[in-house]
């Protein structure tokens, strides 16, 4: 795993440890990186947004529409690098 | 910075109801643990600050059942977890129902709606436990569907025993718990033993169910949905103690019934803080800006290094 790729799942996983815990962002996080056809040694950041799509739904059970929403948006702010403004959408 | 501002602001909010809401629950229960200083059982006092923590009680399930039913609607129409959290809702109304068909006649001597409220109310808990127990069943089901796999510890199946050696216990008491409950009407006493058992059997089911998520919230490894999943299985084991007492001890004595309604009290805050934690999961502030993220994630790492 190189070290960037490293970095963006840490940085993923850590955005939603305090809604959802660590170990099921990472099962999540793996899940989706599984459907997006990814690995975590290929993850790059370009592929944060396909990743954000796929995990909203599954965050939707454990935290509803809104935050799911709110989530998944953080991470193409923050891990992603893409500006709120691009996507219209707010981390808030 | 205004963005961390706000989230501290936010989070001081979620424990200041925390708070608030222990307060309406802890003082009634010193108002009845302090009864015997009005004088005796019977006296006026006495009498004031049992209605008071009957009240009082009735008042936490009510605000917990709000407090689970606003939770359910931070999840969309339709979605399980919506449904979990109104049958939970459900559960702790009719709990509110059970204190007041449970205590009150002991303000209403002689009154004749005594046997059917009675009856209605167990036959209400009934429902109320099978739909928690469906409730259970769907997040399990939510857990499942995320991939997430159960591993069961020794710890689960030594919860597993002890539960069921409480169920155990309960139908050895049930005799007890419609003899206290039917207030010497026989009709509401025979209809008691007949519901008790199948009331006992949803208890049971809800128990297992509640094991499995325990276990679940435990693998979670923190947060706050986690966390609220413990506290409403906290809840059951509380619910299911408190049941126990009344069995065993009655109303007895006078402690019996501080301990009791202390666990009451315990029962519905349990559920409150469960409900709690996941609304704060549900619309607590994401962490907005890169800095305070990389803070964050430099903290962890400084942290996982010192381990």
């Amino acid at each position: 795993m190189n070290d960037d790729s490293h970095f963006l799942i840490v940085k993923s996983v850590f955005l939603l440890t305090s809604s959802v815990g660590k170990d099921m962002a990472e099962t999540l996080i793996h899940q989706a990186m599984d459907h997006i056809g990814v690995t975590p040694l290929t993850l790059t950041r370009s592929d944060i947004v396909k990743l954000s799509v796929q995990i909203e739904p599954t965050l939707r059970p454990f935290v509803g529409i809104e935050k799911a929403q709110r989530l998944a948006s953080a991470l193409r702010v923050l891990v992603g690098g893409i500006a709120s403004t691009s996507i219209g959408v707010q981390t808030r | 910075m205004r963005q961390g501002t706000d989230s501290q602001t936010q989070n001081a909010n979620y424990n200041k109801w925390r708070w608030i809401v222990l307060a309406i629950a802890f003082i009634p229960w010193v108002l009845l643990a302090s009864r015997p200083l009005f004088g005796s059982m019977r006296s006026t006092g006495a009498f004031v600050s049992f209605l008071m923590t009957l009240i009082g009680m009735v008042i936490i399930a009510l605000i917990s059942a709000v407090m689970c039913y606003k939770t359910a609607r931070q999840f969309g129409r339709g979605e399980t977890a919506r449904w979990a959290w109104l049958l939970i809702s459900f559960f702790s109304i009719v709990d509110g129902l059970m204190i007041i068909t449970t205590w009150a006649p002991n303000f209403l001597p002689g009154r004749p709606l005594t046997t059917p409220l009675g009856i209605s109310s167990q036959v209400l808990a009934i429902v109320a436990r099978g739909l928690t127990a469906c409730s259970f069943l769907m997040m399990i089901r939510i857990y499942q569907q995320s991939g997430f796999r159960l591993k069961l510890r020794p710890f689960d199946y030594c919860a597993f025993v002890v539960l069921m050696a409480a169920e155990v216990a309960m139908v050895m008491v049930e005799g007890n718990m419609a003899r206290i409950s039917s207030f010497g009407k026989p009709v509401l006493e025979q209809w008691l033993k007949i519901l008790l058992p199948a009331s006992n059997l949803m208890l049971v089911v809800c128990s297992v169910l509640g094991i499995l998520i325990w276990r679940y919230a435990r693998q979670m490894g923190g947060g706050l949905v986690a966390k609220a999943w413990q506290f409403v299985v906290l809840y059951l084991v509380f619910y299911i103690i408190r049941r126990l007492e009344l069995g065993f001890f009655g109303g007895a004595s006078s402690l019996g019934l501080v301990i009791y309604f202390g666990l009451g009290f315990a029962c519905s805050y349990l559920l409150y803080l469960g409900a709690s934690f996941q609304y704060e999961a549900c619309t607590r502030s994401v962490e907005s800006s890169d800095e305070e993220l990389m803070a964050e994630l430099s903290a962890l790492e400084l942290q996982e290094a010192k381990l």
